[in-house]
């Protein structure tokens, strides 16, 4: 249901036209710009330009059940995750600016940062976390699970009027650096047992295979070989990727609501 | 812990809110339960519902194997199923990107449509026209046409992330082609499938082994000898544990269908005898070998044994020629042959089909025409028929045929699951051949008991051969573990 739920509001923001058409079952006509993202089929896209013609975008039916000819959405149907990948290349930054009807008063908006991040831990398996973190650009407070926050107001590109962001005094970059080294810093204090898992297992295999190097006078390249093979599989590391990244201008309530949160 | 952190580029456009909020929901979908150690893939795979022991061998080998594992569970119990599982999870967690797959040529096809209809992995195979080993992510291939050098040279250079290997019994031996190319091939995580892990010897176990990690075992030499000399085999069955999963049908209890196995003894006719009684003297000065083919071929049919002979003719010396001619032209007139006439009997007074399995070319279109005959419809089934005929032939017997008439290279990758009686007419020097043959009917969907029989000619090679043969399944049994009966007389242990 989530995931159907993604592609209504998908089509929805791109500007497709989608409709129920029967019982858990819908019809989309796609634009031009989301065929040629989506249906890989350059050669037809190529010669309708040529010929300098409109060129008829697909119609695409979806349903949750698996049927024949119908796209089957589920949360590992590949469609679905082209339509993730599509829209998070589209939102990768932001700028915005809190919605405020209050026009009594000329206010400025506080500035913060958020950035979204993945920390994937590899070990024998890998596990990915996602975390969200914002800074606030005056004073680099943080606040964790910033996105639920600021979920719950409206954002508009422009500033409404009468508002005005404040310059933020710690720079983009800067801000980001904190962040990134808060959270290096937060992963290191964990404890990995995983991390441990891999080692144990990888110091093992190590022994084995440099006992039967010396013993059979395996050369050089195999002896390379089959380090770097165990290097990749058991190696443990920690990767921490900044998955999306936003600057927030608020008001001095809703800034002071997300102080106020623990 | 040392964390590698990479952030944004600086050059992306700004999106606006409902864009950007549309993409942090995107990001937290897709990663959404990957925080678990546990399996996930199953949560992607809403119209596949995998045995319990599939879902317990692709824990297994991915938690506490770390990825390099030889699937053995025994024919019909679904290892591709068990790979696909496995490969699901690592695509899911990003472990893998470039994954090689190599299947017998038959099975490629079959491999590119169970991934993309059960799994929703796209794959590419490589044909005339087009093989990109460098570019395309996951790759089908049959392990014949990637060993070409030209191909060879190309995967040598690549760095795959996963590497599955089908039916990996072509691999037991350590100084072929196949197993030279395939150790060369750098891989991070190792899958090896095949039902018969262990064919001939203790050897073939060592090295499918040493592909996944090399010294494990130690020393080849040591090896043997440890082995030889110790009647325990416990300790090594203990290390196999950590490298090899396998379940058999009774383990699982996937199927009610039994499996009953009947040894029919057949004497030979008179003349039979005597003609048996001279091979051993006509073949004084040939190789053993020579003289064992032509043994078992003429317990198989006079046809089969009279096409050896004829090629042996001009190495015999004149005396010895003069008689096996005689003996040809006195067997072209005495065309019956004891196990074909007992064979014909049995399937006259049946209502079943019946699978037939034979070592030899000749053998199969003897009793082809001698069946017809006798009003018996038959089909004929080898390995070199191509994809369409296969399919074609199957139906053949699925609907009008009594029996399908096989030899050995037939017994890879076809599903017989609606005959449930099978003949061994001839027996094969492997064991795991038998169970190769019997996996076609005593499958996942079998619904009737399933009969299995082997007529063996009495006094003659077919009986040294089915001692060999029980011989050789208890060393199975020591190594790799329980497996289901193959051979009658095999329950006492």
């Amino acid at each position: 249901m989530e995931s159907i739920q993604f592609v209504k509001q998908f089509y929805q923001l791109f500007g497709a036209r989608w409709e129920e058409t029967a019982d858990e079952e819908w019809e989309v006509t796609l634009t031009k710009e989301l065929d040629k993202a989506l249906m890989n089929r350059p050669f037809y896209w190529h010669y309708i330009e040529k010929m300098n013609a409109e060129g008829v975008p697909s119609k695409l039916t979806y349903t949750t059940t698996d049927q024949k000819g119908k796209l089957f959405i589920h949360a590992g149907s590949p469609h679905l995750h082209k339509l993730y990948t599509y829209t998070t290349n589209k939102g990768r930054k932001t700028t915005v600016y809190e919605k405020t009807t209050d026009n009594r008063r000329k206010e400025g908006l506080h500035p913060w940062l958020l950035c979204h991040f993945s920390i994937t831990y590899k070990g024998i398996t890998r596990t990915v976390q996602c975390l969200n973190i914002g800074i606030h650009l005056l004073t680099g407070a943080f606040r964790w699970n910033f996105l639920s926050h600021i979920r719950n107001y409206e954002w508009e590109s422009e500033p409404s009027y009468y508002t005005y962001p404040i310059r933020p005094i710690i720079p983009e970059k800067n801000a980001v650096k904190r962040l990134t080294s808060y959270m290096e810093d937060h992963i290191g204090k964990q404890k990995h047992e995983w991390a441990e898992r891999a080692l144990e297992k990888r110091e093992t295999e190590k022994r084995i295979i440099e006992e039967f190097h010396k013993k059979e006078g395996m050369d050089m390249n195999w002896y390379t070989q089959q380090h770097e093979e165990l290097q990749r599989r058991l190696e443990p590391a920690v990767y921490l990727q900044e998955e999306n990244r936003g600057i927030f201008y608020m008001t001095e309530t809703t800034h002071n609501n997300l102080m106020d949160r623990k | 812990m040392k964390v590698i952190t990479d952030i944004l580029s600086e050059e992306e456009n700004l999106s606006d809110w409902n864009t950007f909020n549309l993409a942090c929901t995107a990001i937290e979908n897709k990663y959404s339960h990957l925080h678990k150690e546990e399996l996930q893939c199953m949560k992607h795979l809403p119209t596949f519902t995998p045995m319990e022991h599939q879902l317990s061998t692709a824990k297994k080998v991915i938690h506490t194997m770390g990825g390099r594992a030889i699937l053995a569970d025994e024919v019909g119990l679904g290892k591709t199923m068990e790979a696909g599982l496995i490969l699901k999870e690592y695509l899911l967690r990003n472990m893998v990107k470039k994954v090689l797959i190599l299947a017998p040529a038959s099975l490629v096809n079959q491999w590119a449509s169970e991934l993309s209809g059960t799994f929703y992995i796209q794959t590419f195979t490589p044909s005339r026209k087009s093989a990109d080993w460098e570019n395309w992510d996951i790759t089908i291939s049959s392990l014949d046409y990637a060993k070409q050098e030209k191909h060879a040279s190309v995967i040598k250079d690549i760095d795959y992330d996963l590497l599955i290997i089908d039916e990996a019994h072509r691999l037991k031996n350590e100084q072929t082609k196949n197993f030279r190319f395939v150790s060369s091939i750098s891989k991070t995580y190792c899958l090896l499938l095949t039902a018969t892990p262990l064919q001939n010897s203790i050897t073939d176990v060592y090295n499918l082994t040493s592909i996944l990690r090399p010294g494990y075992l130690g020393n080849l030499q040591e090896f043997k000898k440890k082995y030889k000399t110790s009647k325990d085999t416990s300790h090594i069955n203990q290390l196999l544990k950590q490298v090899m999963v396998r379940h058999n049908r009774r383990e699982i209890q996937f199927s009610p269908s039994e499996r009953n196995i009947r040894q029919e003894p057949i004497l030979l006719h008179e003349k039979e005898k005597h003609v048996y009684s001279q091979i051993d003297g006509l073949l004084k000065d040939q190789p053993a070998f020579t003289n064992i083919m032509l043994k078992r071929e003429f317990c198989s049919s006079l046809p089969a044994f009279i096409y050896s002979l004829q090629g042996v003719l001009p190495k015999l010396k004149p005396e010895e020629r003069d008689k096996a001619v005689s003996l040809i032209q006195t067997l072209t007139r005495e065309l019956h042959h004891s196990k074909a006439i007992f064979t014909k009997n049995l399937l006259k007074n049946s209502e079943e089909k019946y699978v037939l399995f034979t070592e030899f070319k000749a053998t199969q279109l003897y009793l082809q025409w001698f069946f017809q005959k006798y009003g018996i419809s038959s089909v004929p089934f080898n390995g070199k028929f191509k994809k369409s005929k296969r399919e074609w032939m199957t139906r053949l017997f699925e609907q009008k045929a009594q029996v399908l008439i096989a030899t050995d290279a037939a017994a890879e990758g076809i599903n017989l699951q609606f005959c449930s009686r099978m003949i061994h007419y001839d027996l094969p020097w492997n064991p795991m051949k038998l169970e190769q043959r019997i996996g076609r009917i005593h499958r996942y969907g079998q619904e009737h008991d399933v009969e299995i029989l082997y007529p063996i000619l009495e006094e003659t090679i077919e009986e040294v051969m089915f001692h060999r043969l029980l011989q050789k399944t208890k060393t199975f049994h020591h190594t790799i573990g329980k497996m289901e009966k193959l051979l009658v007389n095999q329950e006492e242990d």
